[in-house]
Parts: C-alpha cells; sequence; structure tokens
C-alpha cells in the first residue's frame, strides 16, 4: 500500500510540524506546569497575522492542547483561537477532532463547563445542536447570576451557519423554542446584564434570517452596542462575559456604509473615559474584524471592505498606557490599501510600537 | 507582536524592517521577561536564524527562558526539514557523519541538548495519519527516546530561514507548505543571508 504522506500537502505538511510542536512541548515539565507559558503561547498565535490556511493548520495542534488542558484560563484561550471560515477541505475533518475534544472535556468547574460550551457554540452551528443548547439555556435560568450569565453568554454566541434558514419538520419546533427562550428574555429581562445577552443572542438570529417578524438586524446592532456602552462592568467575570459575547459577533456584512458607521460607533467605547474591559474587548473585536477582513479577501474574496483604523490606532496609542488594551491593539494587521490611504499613519502608527518595545516595563515590551 | 504583525502586512519601510530586526536579535539575546521571549520565539522574521544566540539562552538561569530557547531552535528545525530546505539540513547531518539511516533522531550541532531535535519519526506518522483524514494516535515513544549521538560540528548559522510571506500576497497563494515563495514576500527589504 502506498504511503499517504507521500501525497501530502503543503497544508497536511504545515498542520503535522504545529502539532509535533505542541505535542514536544507537552513533553516539558516546565510547560506542564506553568499554565500562564500555555495561555501566552495561544494567545500570541491569537493575535498572530495569518493567512487562512496557516490558522487551519493550527487546527489539529490546537485540538491536542484541549485534549491535555485542565486549566481554565488556558481553556478560555483555546477557545478564542481563530477559526478560518470557510474552511479547506482536508482541514474539515481537524475541526471534527477539535469538537471531539471539547466534547470529551471534563469540566470542573462551572466557568470551565462555561468555556467547554462558548467553544462548542462557536465550532458547531449546525441547527441539530439547539436541543441541547436550549437544555443548557433552560438550566442555566435556575442557576444564581454569578453562573447564569457566564452560561448564558456562551450560548448567546450561538448563530446559525450561513445560508441555514430555520430548519423545517422535525427541527423547527426546537428552532421556534430557541427563538421565544432569547425573545422573552429580551422582553422581560431579569437584569440589564439579561437583557444585554438576549439582544446579542436576538442579533445573531436576525442577521441568519430567523427573526422575520422581529426587530431588524439594524436596530438589534445598534441596541447590543448602546447596551454594552451602558452596563456598568464591575468585576473580572464581567470583562469576561464581555470578551466572550464579542468574540461571537461578526462585523456588519450588510452594507459598507452600514458597516463603517457601525465601526465608528463601537470606536467610541475605546475611548479614556471608558473602562479598560470594554477597552480592551473593543479593541480585540475590531482587531479580530480586520484580521479576518484582510485573510477572506487574501484568501477567499468574501467580505466587502475591512475596517480602516490606522487613524484611530494612532489616536490611541498616543495616551493607552493599559497592558491588556495595547495587548488587544497589537493584534491590528493593517491592509495595504488602508496602508496606502494612511501613509503618516502607518509611519507614526510603527514608531510608537517601536517606541513601546522598548519600554521599561516588561508586560508593556 | 504588533510590529510583526505590521511587518507580515507588507507595511513597513526598509528602514523599519531593518530596526526591527537588529531589536529582535538584540531581544532575544538580552531580554528578561519571559513572556516576552516568548513571543519572539513564535515570530519568524526573513533572514539568518539567530542559532548561536538562542543556543546561549539554553543556560539561561531561569527554567522558562530555557524551554522557550528550546522552543525557537526547536521550531526551526522542523521548520527547515520540513519546509523545504530538508535538503540543507540533510547536507549539514551528512557532513557531520549523523544522517540516520531510517529517520532516527539525529543530533547534528554541537552543544544542542539532544531533547530540542525533532523527531522525524514521530513527525512522520502525524503527517501520515493528517494525510489519511485522520488524527494521529498518542505517540507511543514519548519519555522513552533514543538519546541521539552529538558530535562536533560547525553551527549552520549560514543557513538562513525562509520567512513566511506576506499574508496579504495574493500571488503566493498556499504559504503553509514546504515550497518556497514564487517572490520575495516581503520586495522593500533587504535579506542578510
Amino acid at each position: 500500500m502506498s504511503d499517504p504522506s507521500l501525497f501530502a500537502s503543503p497544508l497536511v505538511r504545515q498542520a503535522a510540524r504545529n502539532l509535533r510542536t505542541v505535542e514536544w512541548l507537552s513533553e516539558n515539565n516546565t510547560w506542564r506546569f506553568a499554565w500562564f507559558c500555555r495561555r501566552d503561547f495561544w494567545r500570541t498565535r491569537r493575535m498572530m497575522a495569518v493567512t487562512p490556511d496557516e490558522a487551519a493548520a493550527w487546527l489539529p495542534a490546537l485540538a491536542f492542547a484541549v485534549s491535555c488542558e485542565k486549566d481554565d484560563d488556558v481553556l478560555a484561550e483555546l477557545a478564542r483561537q481563530p477559526l478560518p471560515e470557510p474552511l479547506p477541505t482536508e482541514a474539515r475533518p481537524w475541526r471534527a477532532a477539535l469538537i471531539r475534544s471539547w466534547e470529551r472535556q471534563r469540566a470542573a468547574t462551572s466557568w470551565g463547563e462555561t468555556i467547554r460550551l462558548a467553544a462548542l457554540v462557536r465550532l458547531d452551528r449546525r441547527a441539530e445542536r439547539l436541543p441541547e443548547w436550549l437544555v443548557e439555556a433552560r438550566r442555566a435560568m435556575d442557576l444564581e447570576p454569578k453562573n447564569r450569565h457566564p452560561r448564558l453568554a456562551a450560548l448567546a454566541g450561538w448563530r446559525p451557519r450561513p445560508g441555514d434558514g430555520q430548519p423545517h419538520r422535525g427541527k423547527r419546533g426546537v428552532a421556534q423554542a430557541w427563538v421565544r427562550f432569547w425573545e422573552e428574555a429580551y422582553r422581560t429581562p431579569n437584569s440589564e446584564l439579561d437583557g444585554l445577552l438576549a439582544a446579542a443572542a436576538l442579533l445573531h438570529l436576525a442577521e441568519a434570517g430567523w427573526l422575520p417578524s422581529g426587530p431588524s438586524p439594524e436596530r438589534l446592532r445598534e441596541e447590543f452596542r448602546q447596551r454594552v456602552q451602558q452596563w456598568p462592568m464591575r468585576s473580572w467575570e464581567d470583562a469576561e462575559i464581555l470578551r466572550m459575547l464579542l468574540v461571537s459577533v461578526p462585523a456588519d456584512a450588510s452594507a459598507p456604509e452600514r458597516r463603517r458607521q457601525d465601526i465608528m460607533a463601537w470606536l467610541e467605547l475605546t475611548g479614556k473615559d471608558v473602562d479598560w474591559g470594554k477597552r480592551e474587548a473593543v479593541w480585540d473585536m475590531l482587531a479580530a474584524w480586520q484580521r479576518e477582513s484582510v485573510l477572506e479577501r487574501s484568501g477567499r474574496g468574501r467580505l466587502p471592505e475591512p475596517p480602516r483604523l490606522l487613524p484611530d490606532l494612532v489616536r490611541t496609542l498616543e495616551w493607552e498606557q493599559d497592558m491588556d488594551v495595547l495587548q488587544a491593539m497589537a493584534g491590528y494587521v493593517p491592509e495595504a490599501a488602508e496602508v496606502s490611504a494612511y501613509p503618516e499613519a502607518a509611519r507614526a502608527v510603527v514608531a510608537r510600537w517601536e517606541a513601546l518595545s522598548r519600554n521599561d516595563d516588561s508586560q508593556i515590551r | 507582536m504588533a510590529r510583526w504583525n505590521f511587518l507580515r502586512a507588507g507595511a513597513v519601510t526598509a528602514e523599519e524592517q531593518s530596526r526591527f530586526d537588529a531589536d529582535d536579535v538584540e531581544a532575544i539575546g538580552s531580554e528578561d521577561d519571559r513572556d516576552v521571549l516568548l513571543a519572539l520565539a513564535q515570530i519568524t522574521p526573513p533572514g539568518t536564524f539567530p542559532l548561536a544566540i538562542w543556543t546561549r539562552r539554553l543556560s539561561d538561569q531561569d527554567d522558562r527562558c530555557r524551554l522557550v530557547a528550546r522552543l525557537a531552535i526547536h521550531g526551526w528545525l522542523v521548520d527547515m526539514a520540513g519546509g523545504g530546505q530538508s535538503r540543507q539540513v540533510r547536507q549539514v547531518l551528512r557532513r557531520a557523519g549523523q544522517e540516520g539511516a531510517d529517520n532516527r533522531p539525529v543530533a547534528p550541532f554541537v552543544n544542542l541538548p539532544p531533547d530540542v531535535l525533532p523527531d522525524f519519526r514521530r513527525l512522520h506518522e502525524i503527517e501520515t495519519a493528517l494525510a489519511a483524514g485522520q488524527m494521529p494516535s498518542p505517540d507511543a515513544g514519548a519519555g522513552n527516546r533514543a538519546i541521539p549521538r552529538t558530535v562536533p560540528a560547525r553551527l549552520p548559522e549560514s543557513y538562513p530561514r525562509t520567512g513566511p510571506p506576506g499574508i496579504t500576497d495574493r500571488t503566493t497563494g498556499r504559504t503553509a507548505g514546504p515550497e518556497p515563495p514564487a517572490r520575495h514576500p516581503f520586495p522593500e527589504v533587504i535579506r542578510h543571508e
């Protein structure tokens, strides 16, 4: 029989090298005992500029890392890793392997269970999983707020696959029950945060055409943003909830002008007077939109126009000092056309990053 | 990381690129923050891989810094072997009289601990499984590897590392594979090979 590796594609070869590297790391005691080392490794990976195929080539390594991981902070980082869409055909079994790894995760804490759910909801967007998510959502309503909110945030991130209309026949009842669950939470929220979570869930359903007689995607986008603005974040858990929610929100793909207005409005949440947790989550989201957009355009040409944030990046870099916010901003990857349109801003951003990379504070370096 | 992202996007000038190269090499040698060093080990600028500097960091007092140095060197060797430069790796191995007859681990480089050397047997197993659409079975040999011989050999610093192509370069197509890109991804910059 012939050796399959003789016909391995470049993507497979790269995926094998990545997986072997992570396997090799996992044999090292320092790696095994220093959870922050593992978290920082994957965080750096997430922030790096990559092509869609490079991102796909990390899926087997990611599946392996999830299968070995027990630490909630590292798992939270693994759950946020980029997922190129659409996936190259040969990478589809790797996503299935990643889903299996998350399914086999045995969470020791409520927070761990929430992370596992968030990862699965993000990875597996088939309507066939809805009965399971609906059970989880109803069960979450019986939890106390500190456990209920993260759980609902994880579930609110569910988005139907592109082109998937409401399922017919057997599954229709579950899909309608899912819509009703979130409409009810939206109309009569238990708290400000419950209303924010419901708005996020309905936004995803509206953008997929699942709310023919409900609020429009435009209205929900605006309302979601306003609710984020008004919500007073009070704790570390709140910051995690916001991160989880914003990771699930894609860039507005309806029309370039509407998308531009949406981005401008989000940028208001990166001002000096805004809580650092919001600044970080919003920059993280905007940088992710930019990275995905550049990737999609260079790889498959799906999104119309990436955000052009270089001038805003310059203005913010003049005063921003928070390490976490700066880290989110460091994930910004400009597009060539953007650099041509704002050459001075591009030079100023590079100069500012150069200065920051020589900063005495190692956390900023 | 921010500077690396701009570099990969093709958004830096030749001058900024040369400052990046200089800062990168200096930081690898002197950085005392483990997180910064970890980020440095994960970026792969085009040009010569600073093997000698990373090798010095292998004797760092801090165990995480040592791990990061191992990661950088292991990653470079794996990429060279699997990334279209396997002939060069083989040449180095041959000169050192170290080429393995059957993909067994070999130790071509002086002063490198055995555990940074890639296990080509396992890499081949993984590649075979992934090419067949499966995840590889767990590594049965983990923790029980043959320790490669180490013999003196010239540090192969003259072997360049090919950096990844720019992410917005449509002409390069797939970038994860072994074929070197058709044209250099950073046309404005000078490579110091």
